[in-house]
């Protein structure tokens, strides 16, 4: 959404306007989601943080300042309401294969096997993101899952952009080295079982 | 050619993040990726990190919460229907409108108004006042005179001041100084009204300089300067009172 249509859209959703509101709502609900979902590896969170954040933006437009990017203050509002989620409640990894698993020896429908291997590996990411420091999952996360440039990582966790480097070049280094014993661990046990 | 050369002892690490973080030229990305094809681990390194980004740029599904969020969010602040809004928009203009229109018009009358500037000269009140003191058939003479000398020291937009003896119940002898201008509006430093002659005006009238307390004031009718004619008893005093005032003002 580029600035014109954003700034066009939250003035008229501070004037009571609905139909805008829920534009807004839906242009940056996804990103959102998505960020929340990937540093708290909980669907539950991110859908609880996703909504607090939306709500107290669009009950306090009034207060928006139009110079900034309205993604900007949504993300922070969010990142505020996770650290103060995080701090109440341990995570807790969510994965359905586990949860979903009864072991009553039917196999699956092909289709099932595929979709299950998708599940697999979102799962696996999602665990293995889990396993980075909170610091470099957040700035690996903004860099290469929302495309956010160096600078405005920067600006959004107050710290040098060299320092934000980084975090970033070890936390990739880490997610790829994380990967990589995941993968190794599931040829095992493929050779193992088959 | 040298910074080629240089890359093939940089560590593949250093130039996989160089590449990575996406700073660089469009050159000097070739550059880094050249250098990298030429180290077989450079390279698998770059591509196992490249599987483990792009996973992270995969799509990830999301709930439709936009329902849930309005209806919390009309909870709080209401949301209104398109004619109510059009309404209160509206009602913004007009106020905002009469706003501009006010400061406009007060800015407009501040600038246009008729400002009196009657000048700082005490020594036409003297003369005034000396007037009085001369026999009866000098008066009128002598009063026409102060009249002009205080006339002439009026500036623009006063365009006469008349002078008329008043006979009031409770007093002898009273000149009336009434400007020609319906409406003026007057400056603070209005110092004829100032001298202690004035100080002998009946209580029962108003005392003109109690009107004049802003830079900007409209007076609605003319502006009437009483002047009464000294009593006899203290008519040295008076005068000699007139004149400590005037020297005072010109200091």
């Amino acid at each position: 959404m580029d600035r014109a249509t954003e700034r066009t859209l939250i003035r008229r959703a501070a004037a009571g306007d609905r139909s805008a509101a829920g534009e807004c709502i839906r242009a940056y609900q996804g990103p959102l989601y998505a960020y929340i979902l990937r540093l708290s590896g909980q669907h539950e969170m991110a859908e609880d943080i996703v909504q607090e954040a939306f709500v107290r933006v669009l009950t306090n437009l009034d207060k928006f300042d139009d110079r900034y990017r309205f993604s900007t203050w949504l993300y922070t509002i969010a990142r505020r309401l996770y650290i103060n989620a995080k701090q109440k409640r341990k995570p807790v990894y969510q994965t359905e294969i586990v949860d979903g698993w009864r072991g009553d020896g039917a196999l699956p429908e092909s289709d099932t096997i595929g979709a299950e291997v998708n599940t697999n590996a979102r799962d696996e990411l999602t665990r293995v993101l889990q396993s980075l420091p909170a610091t470099q999952r957040e700035v690996v996360v903004l860099f290469h899952q929302c495309d956010w440039p160096i600078a405005r990582i920067a600006l959004h966790m107050d710290m040098p952009q060299g320092t934000v480097k980084s975090h970033l070049h070890r936390g990739r280094k880490r997610l790829r080295e994380l990967l990589e014993a995941s993968e190794r661990a599931t040829s095992r046990v493929k050779e193992v079982w088959g | 050619m040298t910074r080629q050369h240089n890359d093939n002892k940089v560590p593949s690490q250093r130039l996989i993040d160089e590449l990575l973080d996406g700073e660089v030229s469009r050159e000097r990305s070739q550059e880094l990726l050249g250098a990298i094809r030429r180290d077989a681990g450079a390279s698998e390194e770059l591509a196992r990190t490249r599987i483990g980004i792009d996973r992270l740029r995969e799509p990830i599904e999301t709930p439709d919460l936009s329902e849930v969020i309005l209806d919390r969010v009309h909870g709080r602040r209401r949301f209104l229907p398109g004619r109510s809004r059009r309404m209160v928009t509206a009602g913004r203009l007009a106020v905002a409108a009469g706003v501009v229109g006010a400061v406009g018009l007060a800015s407009f009358v501040q600038r246009h108004a008729p400002q009196v500037n009657l000048g700082e000269q005490p020594a036409t009140v003297s003369q005034l006042v000396e007037a009085t003191e001369q026999t009866a058939p000098d008066r009128p003479m002598l009063a026409e005179q102060a009249a002009e000398t205080i006339q002439a020291s009026i500036a623009s937009p006063i365009r006469a001041l008349s002078l008329s003896p008043q006979i009031r119940p409770d007093a002898d002898l009273h000149f009336d100084l009434s400007l020609d201008r319906p409406r003026v509006v007057a400056k603070v430093d209005y110092t004829m009204v100032r001298t202690p002659i004035l100080l002998g005006v009946p209580e029962k009238y108003t005392y003109p300089s109690a009107k004049i307390e802003s830079p900007f004031i409209s007076r609605f009718g003319s502006l009437l300067v009483i002047l009464r004619e000294p009593q006899p008893t203290s008519d040295d005093q008076i005068i000699s009172d007139a004149d400590d005032s005037s020297e005072g003002s010109d200091q």
